[in-house]
């Protein structure tokens, strides 16, 4: 499986599905199997695996190797770059949005002086 | 002002000021205002271009002592003067940020303005599109609770 060449896409990619996000907080309690990670769901195994490849494209979760079982846990980093890429934007538009509040109150001031 | 993300990977600032649509519209669409307010304390901006029309590129420098230059850029999508903003941005020297999309509403409310922002990856123009479809039918009930006609809020 090889990583996307745009990991933070993919990552917004993936967490894009409702489904896609039931299974991470699923994982996000313990690893589970697919069939366990099937159960809540009205959909086939085939779908869930889908879904499943989809989010271990995005490097959300991996996949054990053993056989049978192959149980799937989550990988916390991709998903911490997601919170870190919002966290960052919101930071930088609040942050300017402070200022364009006082600004507009100054220019509104020296308008209403100059009338 | 509320702040906080609607999805994983949307993000959205509503925030009323006190001064009417056309200025608060006037910050993004005029080069000397757009200059004033971009960026956060202890930063400058210290170059800007703005072809505000639509299909237009936009680009700005921002400078601080502590992190450098930062170089943004994008182009405008959509512009209805006093009402809406749509517009792509992205980090020009740093390609591991995906480009996004920016989409600004204006409702003027007794000479106050609430602003709207939203912010989140642009991947093609198709995913745009319906994007915005859905985001349209999701400011109907943003904008009541930004009026607080809606006692409960959402979750």
């Amino acid at each position: 499986m090889t990583p996307s060449a745009d990991p933070l896409s993919a990552t917004f990619a993936a967490l894009a599905d409702p489904t896609r996000r039931a299974i991470l907080a699923r994982l996000s309690e313990g690893e589970a199997t697919v069939r366990e990670l099937a159960a809540p769901f009205d959909i086939s195994l085939p779908a869930v695996s889908r879904h499943l490849k989809v989010l271990q494209n995005a490097g959300l979760i991996s996949q054990g190797r053993e056989a049978q079982w192959r149980p799937c846990r989550l990988e916390t980093r991709a998903l911490r770059e997601a919170d870190g890429w919002i966290g960052a934007y919101r930071r930088l538009w609040d942050a300017g949005f402070e200022r364009m509040d006082a600004y507009l109150a100054q220019i509104q001031k020296e308008e209403r002086d100059g009338e | 002002m509320a702040s906080r993300a609607l999805a994983d990977n949307e993000l959205l600032i509503e925030r009323t000021f006190a001064a009417p649509a056309r200025l608060v519209f006037d910050m993004w669409a005029d080069r000397s205002h757009f200059m004033r307010w971009l960026g956060p304390v202890g930063f400058t901006c210290t170059a800007a271009e703005l072809d505000f029309r639509e299909g237009g590129d936009w680009s700005a420098t921002m400078v601080s002592d502590q992190y450098g230059e930062s170089r943004m850029a994008g182009r405008y999508l959509e512009i209805e003067p006093g009402r809406r903003i749509v517009m792509t941005f992205r980090w020009v020297h740093d390609a591991s940020h995906p480009e996004t999309v920016i989409t600004l509403i204006f409702t003027e409310r007794d000479g106050k303005t609430v602003q709207l922002f939203h912010q989140t990856p642009f991947r093609d123009v198709a995913s745009r599109d319906s994007h915005i479809g859905g985001w349209s039918e999701a400011f109907d009930r943003e904008l009541a609770y930004a009026e607080g006609v809606t006692q409960e809020p959402l979750p």
